[in-house]
């Protein structure tokens, strides 16, 4: 059913019962508390007049894991990867502990995107960190980057975390992907 | 229109045609599908038995651009992001980019203000920041912060980013570029 402006009754005419169908009881299957079906679901409009439930989803890979891939690749521990319906965007952050054994050499970590959508890793749209210093003395920040992707294809969607670096070795551990689904 | 609380029907009481009015028909017009408009936007509580629809927004700026100013400014040639939406009194701000200082152990700093029905400098404690490490073996993030705030007056209200590096340890020349800003407004 369609969500149809409810009418407005006049004195001394009849309500029917099609009446009371279309505009009260349709329009209230139409609302948020006929549609909530997850605690921690929120409601977010799919177009004039009409409202979805979307749930925001969150994987973690804890394992510390290497790569030396100069193009984006899985770790031995593929993702994380989330799986959810999203409408047009969503709100991704990327978390992690990265860091190269190689002065100047980048770790990075970017998202790839399929299902309803196709859409590969790219570095403009990844949390990346530049090694200093000499091999061996190794900075290892732990920290997050974001995006609100727009142009999605509405549907279900896979969001995975791919790995990449320039030179080196990169090292990724505490890896975490939250996807937040408009 | 507003919410009035429904009414509690008597047994045979007539159902009045102003009575549908206001219980039905104007209460439906408070709910959400109502007053859905714009896919992709959600809806907020805005006081007792009231909600709006409100819509995130975001800017982006790829170019690569650098200040030597220690105090909030824009960038040369340069300017923004900047987004202006409609809020509430909180707001949820995400700022990223990838920044560095060419000094060693200086600190890049992205922030914001808040224009408009607000007005709220850019300040430390609302930014991104990344202290580089030495000058001949430069460090590169490329990360985000989210700042929450609840303190704006509600409208419309402009965030711009603004840039600096730190005073002391000086930061020299502090380099910024993939620079966004999303706000998503409650």
């Amino acid at each position: 059913m369609a969500w149809t402006a409810p009418m407005t009754a006049v004195a001394n005419a009849i309500f029917t019962a099609a009446q009371f169908n279309t505009h009260v009881r349709d329009n209230l299957l139409e609302t948020a508390p006929a549609k909530a079906s997850t605690a921690g679901g929120y409601f977010v409009s799919t177009g004039t007049n009409s409202i979805s439930e979307r749930t925001a989803s969150v994987a973690g890979v804890a394992a510390s894991e290497t790569t030396t891939s100069t193009s984006f690749t899985n770790l031995a521990t593929t993702g994380p990867t989330v799986t959810l319906n999203t409408g047009t965007s969503a709100l991704i952050l990327i978390t992690s502990n990265l860091s190269n054994n190689t002065n100047a050499a980048y770790a990075i970590v970017g998202v790839d995107i399929s299902g309803a959508t196709t859409l590969a890793p790219a570095d403009a749209d990844s949390l990346s960190f530049r090694q200093p210093v000499a091999p061996g003395t190794e900075q290892n920040p732990q920290h997050t980057w974001s995006r609100l992707f727009t142009g999605l294809t509405a549907g279900s969607n896979t969001f995975q975390l791919k790995y990449r670096v320039t030179a080196g070795t990169g090292t990724f551990n505490r890896r975490y992907l939250t996807v937040i689904p408009f | 229109m507003a919410w009035t609380a429904p009414m509690t029907a008597v047994a045979n009481t007539a159902f009045t045609a102003a009575q549908f009015n206001t219980h039905v028909r104007d209460n439906l017009l408070e709910t959400a599908p109502a007053k859905a408009t714009t896919e992709g936007s959600y809806f907020i509580g805005d006081g007792t038995n009231s909600i709006v629809e409100r819509s995130w927004d975001f800017d982006f700026v790829e170019a690569t651009a650098s200040t030597s100013s220690t105090s909030f400014t824009d960038l040369g040639g340069s300017s923004g992001p900047t987004v202006t939406v409609t809020t509430g009194p909180r707001a949820l701000v995400f700022l990223t980019a990838n920044l560095f200082s060419q000094t060693t152990n200086g600190t890049a700093v992205m922030g914001f203000e808040v224009t408009g029905a607000s007005s709220i400098a850019a300040s430390d404690n609302n930014a991104l920041a990344f202290e580089s490490g030495d000058s001949a073996f430069i460090t590169i993030s490329q990360a985000s912060v989210c700042v929450p705030l609840d303190n704006l007056t509600p409208g419309v209200n402009t965030f711009t980013s603004k840039y600096r590096g730190v005073a002391s340890p000086p930061s020299g020349t502090c380099v910024f570029r993939r620079r966004r800003i999303t706000v998503l407004p409650y």
